[in-house]
């Protein structure tokens, strides 16, 4: 199958960030990303994430990338 | 050993000189002549069509011509007309189109380098059209010499035979090509960094 554009990744930050209680700023000093950076990525503007940047999200709210992410299926 | 670095200097300096060669090159090469012709000054011109250094003694100056032969033959025309006048500034307004057009595109190169954005797509092109100037550039200009001088020739000298040549500029050739390759590389890297906007 090849390399679709633009992707089909659905980005969950937003749904995490409520369920542990934290806000977008407080994830953002937690890990040391910028809140812009972190705003692109919960508004679904991101084209992809550094797996350093995976790794702390998913240590600071103790989830895993699957919870994180799905995709979205095809539209025809 | 530190190697030298770009700073703000630099960029002010380098912006500078690019200004002043996009501008001064028009002034000297059509602004001087323009208001020489304007003065009624004698029309000056070096030969370069007639394969010599000193003037050979089948050529008759004209009326109104004077004749020095050192390294190269130096014509000077008293009231030489308006189509020896224009024939000798065409060079110069091709070589000025060529500057000012290289200098200006440069310019808006160096601007974005210095706002830390060196690799966008308009930066790719820039350099594109600037190797493409370069190599056709040098080429009218040469042609345009080689026009000016049948011309002057025609003009100034009686039995002369001048022929129509002009000659690549190998270090034109040269810049036009690193140009080119610049510009690939300026595209590569707006590729990349089209790559890496929205990576978080």
């Amino acid at each position: 199958m090849p390399v679709e554009d633009p992707h089909r990744v659905v980005c969950h930050l937003d749904e995490l960030l409520a369920a542990q209680g934290l806000t977008l700023t407080a994830l953002a000093e937690s890990i040391g990303v910028s809140i812009v950076n972190l705003s692109v990525l919960k508004n679904q503007r991101a084209k992809a994430v550094r797996f350093s940047t995976l790794t702390a999200i998913c240590d600071t709210l103790g989830c895993t990338p699957g919870d994180l992410f799905s995709v979205d299926s095809p539209t025809r | 050993m530190r190697l030298p670095f770009f700073d703000r200097l630099d960029f002010l300096m380098t912006k500078a000189l690019l200004a002043i060669v996009g501008v001064g090159v028009p002034v000297i090469s059509i602004g001087w002549p323009l208001v020489n012709w304007l003065r009624k000054e004698p029309l000056r011109w070096t030969l370069e069509g007639l394969g010599a250094t000193t003037v050979p003694d089948r050529l008759v100056p004209l009326g109104g011509v004077s004749l020095r032969g050192a390294d190269t033959i130096t014509v000077r025309i008293e009231d030489a007309g308006a189509g020896a006048w224009m024939a000798t500034l065409l060079p110069g307004l091709l070589l000025s189109v060529a500057v000012g057009l290289v200098a200006w595109l440069l310019l808006r190169v160096v601007q974005r380098i210095e706002r830390g954005e060196p690799f966008v797509s308009a930066s790719a092109v820039a350099l594109r059209l600037v190797g493409a100037t370069i190599l056709l550039g040098s080429l009218a200009v040469s042609l345009g010499l080689g026009a000016a001088d049948v011309v002057v020739t025609g003009r100034a000298l009686e039995g002369a035979d001048p022929d129509f040549g002009f000659e690549v500029n190998f270090i034109a050739f040269v810049a036009a090509l690193l140009m080119l390759a610049l510009a690939e590389a300026f595209a590569q890297g707006a590729r990349l960094q089209k790559d890496v906007e929205g990576l978080v």
